[in-house]
């Protein structure tokens, strides 16, 4: 019986290091191939950086207006732009050969599936870039907007319209990657409907005697202030 | 060559009016009550001018020799009496939420286009406060404008309002301070809209706007820069008291963007010229200065200064991206003042304001959110000005602007760093 068993061990052993070997090439494929991209994704990145700034691509796309477009995110310039654009593109280029090159070794439809879902997976990432860049430039108007308006609760207000955002892109990447698809659209009509319930509750009954205090302040600032001071 | 360019194609059409030596354009349609009493004043001005002149009066309409409608001068007028001819020209329309007495670049190209087309020695620009013209503006001032351009020994007018202590502060506080500082020039309503250009700067200003219509079509006209970046010659003529119409309906957030902006945009253009100006020298004056030693009124600076500590409380964040840790210091330290001894130092509000500007360059935060986040600061400033010059007498303010202007001049060195390295700034 020992006899038996030393000889199951010993063929899952076999079998365990025979897919592992099996593997093995395909993994070093795919961490070759993302090595491989990355560098020349630095390299292209850097190529076109040169480039661009010899055609002094910043100033024209200043010129031209586009630059607002880049008013939305960060501080970035338009060349800084471009070059992560490329960059990232190469990765993922080599991402797709690794995968290829991982699942030749394994011979089954991982590939495809895996890059069927990739495609899903930017879409989900550019979807929540969006919505994160949205969602920071509500905030910053709301809140500046409410400070200007001399509103005390600007504060909140600006990270409500950031959360609701924020919230509502969530689900639509969920929902896009197909991810508990029925809890979500359920989820989200619940909190999204019990959101607007209780700010329309909060403004028309708590918030009340605020708003009516807001508004008498600026009825006396009016009638006092702006008679003499003329800004422009 | 793009100033040539524009000559040349402005040349193109020309109205036959005859010889013309001034060109006088009204950039607002003028109701007929309204135009009888300007067209008579003009005349007025005309035989009071040093030399006399062919004039051509420039108004707003679709067909280009339309005589005016309603206008009805007396016709018992001497034969010594100077003839005036008109001309029309398109008028751009007016954007909603924009300041209306704002000048319109277009409006500029087109005027500056149609004196070049009749080779006039001057142009004489006469705003959109339709107001003003009806009730401040005499003959005599009238040619206090004209004449010095007309006679060749300027190359632009710029007008001076006699103003209240706390009149036109966006101005006060940053427009006149800045542009003195940046471009040498000591005029002190850089943005006037009653104003006289000499020939030499038409095809300035036909050129200037043609580059800048592609993008910006309202983009305002700041003659005075692009006068004193090409080095021409600026005076400045007594106007008297202006008090613009109202502008109800504009949010100050917005009308700062509307003011200052577009001089932050000239700044970026000339930075080559600019950085090399040092100090400021006078722009002469025209006409006496009417003397008020009366007090000014009282400011109840209490909702200013709430404004200035809700924007600390809140604005800190958005602060921090323009401007250095010590001046946030600064601005930390002043909340903590009460509102009657609210004071903020004019190196502050100098360098807050350089800041801002090369925050617009840098593009750190988007630009409307940028004047948006200037509001309470100058609403700061306001409140401080406030305190120091509360029924101290009108004298009394331009000698505090005047040293607000010396202060700006003194920490342009701040700028010029700033704007050089950045980055050495912001660790």
């Amino acid at each position: 019986m020992w006899e038996q068993v030393h000889q199951a061990l010993l063929e899952s052993l076999h079998r365990a290091v025979f897919k592992v070997a099996t593997l093995l090439p395909g993994v070093l494929a795919l961490i070759v191939a993302l090595v491989v991209s990355i560098f020349i994704g630095w390299l292209l990145a850097a190529l076109l950086r040169r480039i661009l700034l010899a055609v002094h691509f910043d100033a024209r796309v200043q010129q031209s207006g586009l630059a607002n477009i880049s008013d939305w995110s960060s501080a970035k310039t338009p060349t800084f732009l471009a070059t992560r654009i490329v960059f990232w593109l190469t990765v993922i280029a080599g991402l797709f050969v690794g995968i290829a090159a991982f699942d030749a070794s394994l011979s089954s439809g991982l590939s495809a599936y895996v890059v069927a879902y990739i495609s899903r997976i930017v879409a989900a990432v550019v979807l929540l870039t969006i919505g994160a860049i949205i969602a920071r430039f509500l905030s910053r108007s709301v809140l500046i907007n409410g400070v200007n308006m001399n509103l005390e609760h600007a504060r909140l207000l600006s990270l409500g319209a950031k959360w609701l955002v924020l919230v509502f892109t969530v689900a639509m990447v969920l929902d896009h990657l197909g991810i508990a698809r029925s809890i979500v659209d359920l989820g989200f009509g619940i909190l999204f409907g019990g959101i607007v319930l209780a700010l329309a509750l909060a403004v028309g009954l708590g918030s009340r005697d605020l708003v009516s205090r807001s508004l008498e302040r600026d009825r006396h600032k009016t009638s006092t202030e702006e008679d003499v001071v003329r800004h422009f | 060559m793009a100033e040539l360019e524009a000559l040349q194609e402005s040349k193109q059409e020309s109205p036959e009016v005859g010889p013309t030596d001034l060109l006088m354009a009204i950039p607002a349609p003028l109701r007929s009550n309204l135009l009888t009493p300007a067209v008579q004043k003009i005349l007025q001005a005309m035989k009071l001018l040093s030399s006399p002149c062919q004039v051509v009066l420039a108004l707003p309409g679709e067909h280009p020799q339309d005589e005016p409608a309603g206008l009805a001068l007396s016709g018992d007028e001497p034969a010594s009496q100077p003839s005036v001819r008109y001309v029309n020209y398109p008028l751009q329309a007016t954007v909603p939420g924009i300041i209306p007495w704002l000048p319109n670049a277009a409006t500029y190209r087109e005027v500056a286009r149609l004196a070049t087309t009749l080779q006039a020695r001057a142009c004489t620009l006469l705003g959109t406060d339709t107001g003003f013209i009806r009730d401040s503006l005499t003959p005599e001032k009238l040619t206090l404008l004209v004449d010095p351009a007309i006679g060749g020994s300027f190359d632009l007018v710029m007008p001076l309002y006699a103003s209240q202590a706390f009149d036109d502060l966006v101005n006060k506080s940053i427009l006149y301070p800045l542009t003195r500082s940046l471009y040498g020039h000591r005029v002190q309503n850089p943005l006037g809209t009653e104003v006289q250009i000499s020939s030499k700067m038409f095809p300035v200003i036909a050129a200037n706007v043609v580059r800048d219509s592609s993008q910006q079509q309202g983009r305002l006209p700041w003659l005075a820069t692009l006068a004193a970046s090409r080095n021409l010659k600026i005076c400045q003529a007594q106007l008297g008291a202006r008090r613009p119409s109202s502008a109800d309906g504009i949010e100050l957030s917005d009308a700062l963007a509307q003011l200052t902006g577009p001089l932050f945009l000239d700044m970026e253009d000339n930075a080559a010229f600019w950085q090399r100006i040092r100090g400021s020298h006078d722009a002469p004056i025209f006409g006496t200065a009417s003397t008020s030693t009366e007090a000014t009124d009282t400011v109840d600076v209490r909702h200013m200064v709430e404004a200035f500590l809700l924007g600390e409380r809140n604005l800190r964040d958005f602060w921090a991206l323009i401007l250095p840790p010590v001046t946030l210091l600064e601005l930390k330290k002043l909340s903590r003042l009460s509102p009657d001894e609210f004071h903020m130092p004019d190196t502050l509000w100098a360098r807050i304001v350089y800041d801002f500007a090369l925050a617009h360059r840098l593009r750190n935060i988007h630009r409307t959110h940028l004047f948006g986040a200037l509001t309470p600061l100058y609403l700061g400033w306001v409140a401080s000005y406030a305190v120091e010059i509360n029924q101290s007498g009108i004298a009394a303010a331009q000698q505090r602007i005047e040293q607000l202007a010396r202060t700006y001049e003194s920490e342009k060195p701040y700028l010029l760093s700033r704007w050089r390295w950045p980055d050495r700034f912001h660790p």
